[in-house]
């Protein structure tokens, strides 16, 4: 199986993982709480503030910048919808205002959970008690979905095998109709988790 | 079993009249060629099927009303360990069972600790089951299943897809189980080297059982049912 890349950063050695993944949560949620309610007249302080800790982590635990950036213009789209819909009530100055808060909140999430592995962010999450159903779900999406890439990659590699006559175009709306198959496969796969669940005595309550 | 009968809606029946008896501590496996039901029927005891007929553990008759309490009193491993290994950390998937069971907490981790101990496993138990080999990840499978100390296992291919090494591991680890044990395989040697007894099982059911010498080394039916004689009968 490939191994899904998410937390390519979260290795032991670097100063930012050795740092307890509860304290690490506080200071994201903080930071998040700062940077959702913070007036405006404080935003080119707090955000060149930021920017230097972040820069610091960055180069301290040697993380890519290349990293980084995909992973906020990842949701740039998104923040740019929003703004679309909102920008009369906002305004120019808003607009930019709330840009500037979404990117730097990206960047928070992706600095913690780049930095801490994934069973540490589920145990500081429960340290927190945020509700247990609500970690496991969390926690099977996060283990099913390098079941998922696998699978995709599986179909891609076949795909790829025996369609080398095929432009880009056709291929993509193969890729398309793969999507139902790797659905139903997903839907499958589901039904005997549950399975593998209830013959474990799951009755429906985590606890 | 008495007189099972099931079919998957719009499809031929996979068991018709279907009756089979395990006795307490014996180690009995199922063969048949694909789509003869096998992994059918494990599902069908764990009550996560409903077929009619008659399916009994030490007295206890199973009903839809009943179905969790039955599978209190019996553990499965599943085909693929992907399935089944779905908690953060393999200490948490041993201990996911014990845990829904109400056991108190200082003897989920003792008896998930001896189950790890009895599987071989000496890996970190705080990392994620991710990580494993697929040999590994069947023992962990097996020492969830094990930590239940249910009297009745079923095993549903567990030596598929493991090298040669992990199926040594896997097999010495289901020797020390005391249990009755049901094993679904398409590894023939297994069942004639481990099983006390063999049921064959073709297109509606039954076709033949007895202990694995009696059964298996008979070439003609073997081959009528697209199986072949163990490796471990033909060398003698």
């Amino acid at each position: 199986m490939i191994p899904l890349e998410l937390q390519p950063h979260s290795v032991a050695s670097r100063p930012l993982a050795t740092v307890k993944s509860p304290t690490k949560l506080a200071m994201a949620l903080g930071s998040l709480l700062l940077l959702a309610m913070m007036p405006a007249t404080w935003l080119p302080s707090v955000s060149i503030g930021l920017g230097l800790v972040y820069m610091v982590i960055v180069v301290l635990n040697r993380i890519s910048v290349l990293f980084l950036l995909k992973r906020i213009v990842c949701v740039i789209p998104f923040v740019l919808c929003i703004l679309f819909f909102h920008y009369k009530s906002m305004g120019l100055q808003g607009s930019f205002h709330f840009l500037i808060r979404s990117t730097f909140s990206v960047a928070t999430l992706v600095l913690f959970t780049a930095t801490t592995p994934f069973p540490q962010i589920l145990s500081s999450l429960k340290a927190f008690r945020v509700p247990h159903l609500f970690v496991l779900v969390l926690a099977l999406a996060y283990r099913y979905m390098a079941l998922v890439q696998s699978e995709l990659s599986n179909m891609h590699r076949s795909v790829t095998l025996r369609t080398s006559h095929l432009g880009h175009f056709e291929r993509w709306r193969l890729y398309g109709r793969m999507m139902g198959s790797l659905f139903l496969k997903a839907f499958d796969r589901s039904e005997r988790v549950h399975h593998a669940m209830l013959c474990r005595g799951f009755h429906g309550d985590l606890n | 079993m008495k007189d099972l009968s099931f079919a998957y809606p719009g499809n031929e029946p996979v068991f018709k009249g279907f009756s089979l008896a395990v006795g307490k501590g014996e180690t009995c496996g199922l063969i048949g060629a694909n789509g003869t039901g096998k992994s059918t029927l494990l599902l069908l005891i764990c009550g996560l099927l409903q077929g009619h007929g008659e399916i009994c553990l030490e007295g206890q008759v199973l009903e839809k009303a009943n179905a969790a309490a039955f599978r209190r009193r019996l553990s499965m491993v599943f085909q693929n360990p992907d399935d089944q290994l779905f908690m953060p950390t393999i200490f948490e998937d041993v201990a996911f069972g014990l845990d829904q069971f109400g056991w108190d907490e200082e003897t989920v981790r003792r008896t998930v600790r001896t189950s790890l101990d009895g599987v071989g496993i000496t890996v970190d138990w705080s990392q994620s089951s991710q990580q494993l080999s697929l040999g590994q990840k069947k023992r962990v499978c097996l020492a969830a299943a094990l930590a239940r100390n249910a009297p009745l296992m079923l095993l549903d291919e567990p030596t598929n897809e493991l090298d040669p090494k992990g199926r040594r591991e896997l097999l010495r680890s289901l020797d020390d189980i005391d249990a009755t044990k049901l094993i679904v395989t398409h590894d023939l040697d297994l069942v004639a080297t481990h099983c006390d007894r063999v049921c064959l099982l073709g297109r509606g059911g039954m076709i033949a059982e007895g202990k694995p010498t009696e059964i298996m080394t008979q070439e003609a039916l073997m081959e009528a049912h697209d199986l072949e004689v163990p490796l471990t009968f033909k060398m003698g």
